[in-house]
């Protein structure tokens, strides 16, 4: 397990498509087309990602309308680092750019998966009634 | 090592995915053919086993858990070749009279294909119209990899032929250059290997470390400057960089030099003070010449990969850029922004950078460089 501190960070570029997917391989999740990846980071309105040497090891980014919605969504960390220590320091700088970027009346949710609800509650998130549609 | 062999070795990462997302695509519709004799067209490997790829979906919320199969567009089961050609030419001759795969090129493979250059970082539109021109003829065709790779090659190589040109050199004397860029791009090394590389050329050049807020900055130019026996002009750590530039400017002009290089600073955080430094530098150039700055380069970082077209965007804004260098094609960088900005801007593209050696500068060559990209033996 690596430190945080050890990482390059970087706010505000998205990644490369292929790396992206790389990571997202690497996490274990669904596979995406690199032309919905591609609308997707450019959609975002902002972006951390950490690398270690030349490999991209985690990504956050937010999405929304920049006054009323915005959504932490793809916090992804690649299994050899420490999600509790990387995906918190990449939570943080997302919380960060949001508390000096949006106004106040811009709520900041996320949808948590199983198991990270710790994580977010350490950041300062509570649980609210939310539904979602599985999309076939 | 050659540059090509060099600059193929570091987009290896990007290239060899390339050619082996190529190789999945055929061969996931694909059906191999003897190969009627042993010409020019190498043989692909047949697929071990042929994956019927899932319909694409996009997941339903980005913080899902894992679930679904493994993406199987971009395998990482097939050993990466030498990054050298002769791991091809390996190939090529190793496997004559082998049967080739084949598939027809029909929509599904364009939109596999067309995913395969977004992945390389080739941009949505530029990879949109590069498959657009790559079915023209070839539609409903049955098609090897390495006609493929062979058709993309010299697709690529279309798009980048018109904005490979070197740095004009003028008869003007002093012939000022302006390198502009945001901090980190590698400016400062940029300006430090082209001078080297121009003083190794017989011509004389100055530079002005014009980024006068980053000590660091002046520093490593006085170091570069050193090395290629280049004089570097300084000033104080927050002093007037306009200030500056008319003073290399007579200096350069006083020394009879060819080539006058300045720095700039490279802070977007504040996009008006930038915007007035630069301008301020080139007014007070055009006290002394008025047709100075004779080139604007922009120098781009190649990892940060689609970011580097907004900030083509954002320099065009602040300063009258007149060509790029793009610098760090290495690491994890992809090479396709480079096609990405030849489409979309048209700038003329002086020099890639693939290390920290003088000569790991080095004029662009399009052909040389889409068969780095591509795979494609050389």
């Amino acid at each position: 397990m690596s430190a945080a501190s050890a990482l390059t960070w970087k706010e505000g570029d998205p990644p490369i498509v292929g790396e992206y997917l790389e990571l997202r391989e690497a996490a274990g999740y669904g596979r995406a087309s690199a032309g919905s990846v591609a609308k997707a980071l450019s959609g975002s309105i902002h972006c951390v990602t950490a690398k270690d040497g030349a490999r991209l090891i985690a990504i956050g980014r937010v999405v929304g309308d920049w006054g009323l919605r915005a959504s932490i969504v793809d916090l992804t960390v690649h299994p050899d680092f420490n999600l509790d220590v990387v995906g918190k320091e990449a939570l943080d700088r997302l919380l960060h750019w949001c508390d000096e970027t949006l106004p106040r009346s811009c709520a900041v949710e996320l949808l948590p998966e199983p198991g990270r609800f710790s994580l977010y509650r350490s950041a300062g998130f509570e649980i609210t009634t939310g539904m979602r549609l599985i999309r076939p | 090592m050659s540059f090509f062999n060099k600059l193929k070795s570091k987009l290896f990462k990007s290239s060899s995915k390339l050619e082996e997302g190529l190789d999945a695509i055929v061969e996931e519709g694909g059906a191999a053919e003897p190969q009627p004799d042993p010409g020019p067209a190498p043989a692909s490997e047949p697929a071990p086993e042929t994956v019927r790829e899932e319909p694409v979906r996009e997941e339903p919320a980005p913080d899902t858990p894992p679930v679904g199969p493994k993406p199987v567009e971009i395998p990482e089961t097939q050993a990466e070749p030498a990054p050298s050609s002769g791991g091809m030419l390996g190939r090529l001759f190793g496997r004559q009279g082998a049967d080739v795969v084949r598939r027809p090129l029909d929509d599904d493979m364009l939109e596999s294909l067309e995913d395969l250059l977004i992945t390389a970082d080739m941009g949505v539109d530029t990879s949109a119209r590069v498959t657009a021109n790559l079915a023209e003829g070839r539609y409903g065709k049955r098609v090897s990899t390495e006609e493929i790779k062979a058709a993309l090659a010299q697709e690529i190589a279309r798009i980048m032929e018109p904005v490979a040109k070197p740095l004009p050199l003028y008869p003007k004397k002093p012939q000022v250059v302006l390198v502009v860029g945001v901090n980190g791009s590698g400016k400062t090394t940029t300006i430090g290997k082209l001078s080297s590389q121009f003083n190794a050329a017989g011509k004389k050049v100055v530079i002005a470390a014009g980024d006068t807020f980053r000590a660091a900055a002046v520093e490593q130019l006085q170091v570069w400057g050193d090395r290629a026996g280049v004089p570097v002009m300084t000033a104080p750590q927050g002093s007037d960089p306009a200030s500056l530039a008319f003073e290399a400017h007579k200096k350069a002009e006083a020394d009879g030099a060819d080539l006058l290089m300045i720095d700039t600073a490279g802070r977007l955080q504040n996009r008006a003070d930038l915007m007035e430094e630069l301008a301020k530098i080139v007014r007070v150039l055009r006290k002394r010449d008025e047709t100075a700055p004779h080139n604007t380069v922009l120098v781009l970082d190649a990892t940060t990969g689609q970011n580097a077209l907004s900030q083509v965007e954002t320099f065009q804004k602040l300063a009258d850029v007149s060509g790029l260098v793009m610098t760090k094609l290495d690491g994890t960088a992809r090479g396709g922004v480079l096609v990405a900005l030849a489409d979309k801007f048209g700038l003329p593209i002086h020099a890639i950078g693939v290390g920290e050696q003088i000569d790991d500068l080095a004029p662009f060559d399009p052909e040389e460089f889409a068969a780095a990209l591509t795979g494609l033996a050389r």
